[in-house]
């Protein structure tokens, strides 16, 4: 804890004040983030941004009863204060738990870069980031001469934490995520039309190459061309394959946040009675996986410091886990999957997704498409939503194709798909060979907190999905 | 004041350390929050901090570099940074303070202060009120009312702070804000093992406001939840659709991001080259009134410290106005107006949403909206709905799992009747507005 300038003894006498008045488990929680963002749009106007934050929450459990107080001064007047505010959620005059000595710190196993990373980047690290997302533009505006605008962003973080708890586990942890951002508009024969794409690691700045400045452009412009000949079409029911990779958001939407341990203690989510259960076909297996090298969801120590893992939710077709934190972990008698997730120091844990994808099966995405006489493909998201104890969902489709007897014909967009989680999956009938972990922004949205994840999928086909 | 002495100070030594101009804003918060699970406490939050933000105008080019680490060593290091980093950008000279002529001025500092909107300070610590207490009382009249009921949660939390803006042409104001709220949602075991959920939140700038509201909380959630039960897909087709104000934001969003400089600039907006002209039906007239007392949102000045004012945005369906700050003024060559609303208003009908319903053979009442979008340069939308079908005003069954979809500049012509039911949102106030010949799918 040398970075947050307070010493164990320090620590455990703060803890020791969280237990004071019945407290069964105790834990405080302290973060340093930078976060730097340099913007291009057009050809001048141009902005810097930094953020720094710094503070320290403190959190008392007491059965399934939570207290909680942040403070931005980390001091020990000021930190003893937030114990005993975040105390107030008990009820008795004495401790029934003792703080535990701080267990020898073990190594995590690590999936990114995660020591010695610069909170302030250098002067000349900003210089190219500038160099960077010109050169972006001057390449979006040789692609094709009907770009009328260009937009570019890259925002880099680095978050810096340390947590210890009443158990005596103790961890300190550095993050990086990097995401950068493209988009332009093409005018053409009357019609004006806008994409945009983006990356995002948990890399450092290195990430930024110039073989990704031409992927990103490449699929920039692959978009704007697509967006000018695309339709809105004639909504309905009708079956749905959705490609390799974005087509993850199903899986986030339509089960993963119902798979969310929170929901299903307070017995609110449609799975809440499925555990165990056959709720698919055997082909297929859902992970969430925080291990997967360098994607934007994963994470060594979750935000209660439970080491990351590789969580099987739905294996051959049955429902194998949920999604817990400490919480839910306790209340089902199980062990914590490393998925207490938290967008900063003022906010408390609770479980959220990393990165959540479906393992490949066996057929091919030709096979699938072939398979359908009338219906849609689509490959290009955003915005999902879902209805956690109904368990309806949506998310919104940026592009994909009109399959008419087998063949990708009419390129479509500006649609929203609806579906439910539980019949969505039953629905789900071939699952092909080519799992994709889509490497965009991806930032989901809890209780007023946002994470980054991931998401991603083989080409699967949905029997039946209203479009519209 | 010895956090606003820090900003102050913050102005100037950005002005010493090489900016030509700077703008300070200050914003501290106190916040609590109760949270009841089954009428048992389960989460108890209470929280305050404090952040400041400087956009620092250095040699013609434009940086904003924020921190909550609010002590002098920290900030000037930050500046020094951030005036280094503003160096490298490309040199922008649009990029300026707005005219002082436009300011907000009341004379004094201390004259702002006493101007601020709020009906009466907020009470943070007013002994007569018990969070905890007050959010277990919320679900009483719910709890036990219904078998099916399967988890009921209630919240109910305050949040006071205050803003204030300091830049290096001299303006300074200090603005406060306050709500109350209390929320309370609903789950009910439906057939299989679908779990319909709903809620209702009630919410005032003052407790005083607030309390009155609390006993119908619980059954206005369980009213909605119930709703949910049972809902299905009606078959798809052209309807006429009403929108209750407090979802109304969804439809009104595209239309503010569309007159919004920014996207007029970067030309991604369906709104261009549209000013004065007819974009919603005649029946629209959309304001901006900032000073409306007791408003959410309410403010004499906006972030750049200019004044607010009444401003029609569409009168009778006609686009009167675009949102430009000083800065996208500039840049497309106009004069600045303002950088975005802050209390929307539409004037209502003179027939209360009933009898309106009571005239059509089929209206399905959107109550909430499931995701979905509009492409901002096209107006082209799709948006998942939730909601009740009524059938000559009678409510007969909930709807879920359908989208409506068309072109944002038609749904606003469709615009075919205002009730005159005005309700105060968090965005403004609205009445219940009736669209016809929708398409449902």
């Amino acid at each position: 804890m040398q970075h947050f300038k307070i010493s164990e003894g320090e620590i455990k006498a703060i803890i020791a004040e969280s237990l004071k008045y019945g407290a069964d488990y105790a834990d405080i929680y302290f973060e340093h983030s930078s976060t730097l963002s340099v913007s291009l749009q057009n050809e001048d106007d141009n902005k810097a941004s930094q953020n720094i934050d710094f503070g320290a929450g403190v959190r008392v459990v007491s059965g399934e009863k939570t207290g909680y107080a942040y403070t931005e001064e980390v001091s020990l007047p000021a930190l003893m204060n937030a114990a005993r505010q975040a105390a107030r959620i008990c009820q008795g005059d004495q401790p029934i738990v003792k703080v535990a000595n701080f267990h020898p710190i073990v190594p995590l196993k690590t999936f990114y870069r995660n020591r010695d990373l610069d909170l302030q980047p250098s002067e000349q690290q900003i210089e190219e980031l500038v160099v960077y997302l010109k050169e972006l533009r001057e390449q979006l505006l040789e692609a094709d001469s009907r770009i009328v605008n260009t937009s570019g962003s890259i925002i880099h973080k680095v978050r810096r934490f340390a947590i210890a708890n009443s158990l005596g586990d103790c961890y300190e942890e550095e993050q990086p995520i990097t995401n950068i951002s493209v988009g332009s508009v093409i005018a053409h024969e009357g019609r004006t039309e806008r994409a945009s794409c983006s990356r995002s690691f948990r890399r450092t700045l290195d990430m930024l190459t110039s073989s990704l400045q031409k992927e990103l452009v490449g699929q920039c412009v692959r978009k704007l061309h697509f967006a000018l000949t695309a339709i809105q079409p004639t909504g309905g029911e009708m079956p749905v394959v959705m490609g390799a990779g974005a087509s993850g958001i199903l899986l986030h939407e339509a089960i993963g946040h119902a798979f969310e341990a929170d929901f299903i203690r307070r017995g609110e989510s449609i799975f809440t009675d499925s555990l165990d259960k056959q709720i698919c076909d055997p082909d297929i297996t859902v992970v969430d996986d925080g291990t997967l090298p360098d994607f934007r969801g994963t994470i060594h120590v979750d935000d209660e410091g439970v080491p990351s893992q590789c969580t099987a939710i739905v294996t051959e077709g049955r429902l194998t886990s949920f999604l817990h934190d400490r919480i839910s972990a306790r209340h089902f008698g199980v062990a914590p999957t490393g998925n207490g997730r938290r967008e900063s120091f003022r906010h408390m844990p609770v479980p959220r997704m990393r990165n959540t994808y479906m393992l490949s099966g066996h057929s091919t995405e030709s096979d699938l498409i072939a398979s359908v006489k009338k219906g849609i493909f689509v490959d290009d998201f955003s915005n999902g939503q879902v209805q956690i104890g109904a368990g309806d969902y949506s998310f919104f489709v940026k592009g994909g194709y009109l399959i008419e007897n087998g063949h990708l014909t009419q390129p479509v967009k500006d649609i929203n798909i609806i579906g439910n989680g539980p019949r969505t999956l039953s629905d789900i009938h071939g699952v092909a060979n080519n799992l994709v972990v889509d490497p965009s922004t991806w930032t989901c949205g809890k209780e007023g907190q946002s994470c980054p994840v991931s998401c991603g999928m083989p080409s699967v086909l949905v029997e039946k999905l209203t479009v519209g | 004041m010895k956090r606003i002495e820090i900003a102050n100070w913050a102005v100037d030594e950005a002005k010493r350390l090489g900016a030509q101009a700077a703008r300070a804003e200050l914003s501290c918060i106190d916040m609590l929050n109760v949270q009841c699970e089954d009428a048992e406490v389960s989460t108890l939050q209470q929280n305050s901090g404090c952040g400041l933000v400087l956009r620092l105008f250095v040699d013609g080019r434009f940086g904003t570099f924020s921190t909550n680490r609010l002590d002098k060593s920290e900030i000037s290091s930050l500046i020094q940074n951030g005036i280094a980093c503003t160096r490298l950008l490309s040199q922008d000279p649009d990029r300026t303070l707005p005219d002082p002529a436009r300011y907000y001025k009341a004379g004094s500092f201390e004259q702002n202060r006493l101007e601020s909107l709020a009906l009466e300070s907020f009470k943070e610590n007013d002994p007569n009120i018990d969070p905890v207490k007050l959010a277990l009382s919320i679900g009483k009249p719910v709890l036990g009312s219904d078998s099916r009921i399967i988890h009921l949660t209630t919240q109910f939390g305050s949040r006071s702070g205050w803003q204030y803006i300091a830049d290096s042409q001299g303006f300074q104001g200090i603005g406060f804000c306050s709500n109350a709220y209390a929320y309370t949602s609903v789950s009910l075991r439906d057939e299989g093992d679908s779990r319909p959920s709903d809620g209702w939140v009630e919410a005032g700038i003052c407790y005083d406001e607030l309390l009155p509201l609390l006993p119908g909380l619980g059954p206005k959630a369980l009213f909605a939840a119930r709703w949910r039960l049972g809902a299905t897909s009606v078959k798809p087709g052209f309807y006429h659709l009403a929108v209750e104000p407090v979802c109304l934001m969804k439809l009104l969003d595209p239309m503010l991001d569309a007159m919004n400089g920014y996207n007029l600039y970067m030309h991604r907006s369906f709104l261009t080259d549209r000013l004065h002209k007819q974009v919603a039906s005649s029946l629209l007239t959309l304001t901006d009134e900032p000073q409306r007392k007791g408003a959410f949102g309410a403010c004499l000045y906006d972030l750049e410290g200019v004044r607010t004012q009444f401003t029609p945005l569409i009168q009778e369906g006609r686009l009167m106005t675009y949102f430009f700050s000083t800065y996208y003024a500039r840049k497309m060559k106009t004069q600045p107006t303002l950088s975005g609303s802050n209390v929307l208003c539409i004037a209502p009908g003179s027939r209360t949403r009933q009898e309106i319903l009571s005239d059509y053979e089929e209206t399905i009442l959107i109550t909430g909206f499931l995701g979905g979008n509009c492409n901002e340069v096209t107006g082209d939308f799709s948006y998942g709905i939730e909601g009740q079908l009524f059938r000559k005003g009678e409510r007969i069954q909930g709807v879920s799992g359908m989208n409506i979809t068309g072109n944002m500049l038609q749904l606003w012509q469709n615009l075919c009747q205002i009730a005159s039911d005005t309700e105060r949102t968090f965005d403004g106030y609205f009445p219940t507005l009736f669209f016809e010949n929708i398409n449902l799918q």
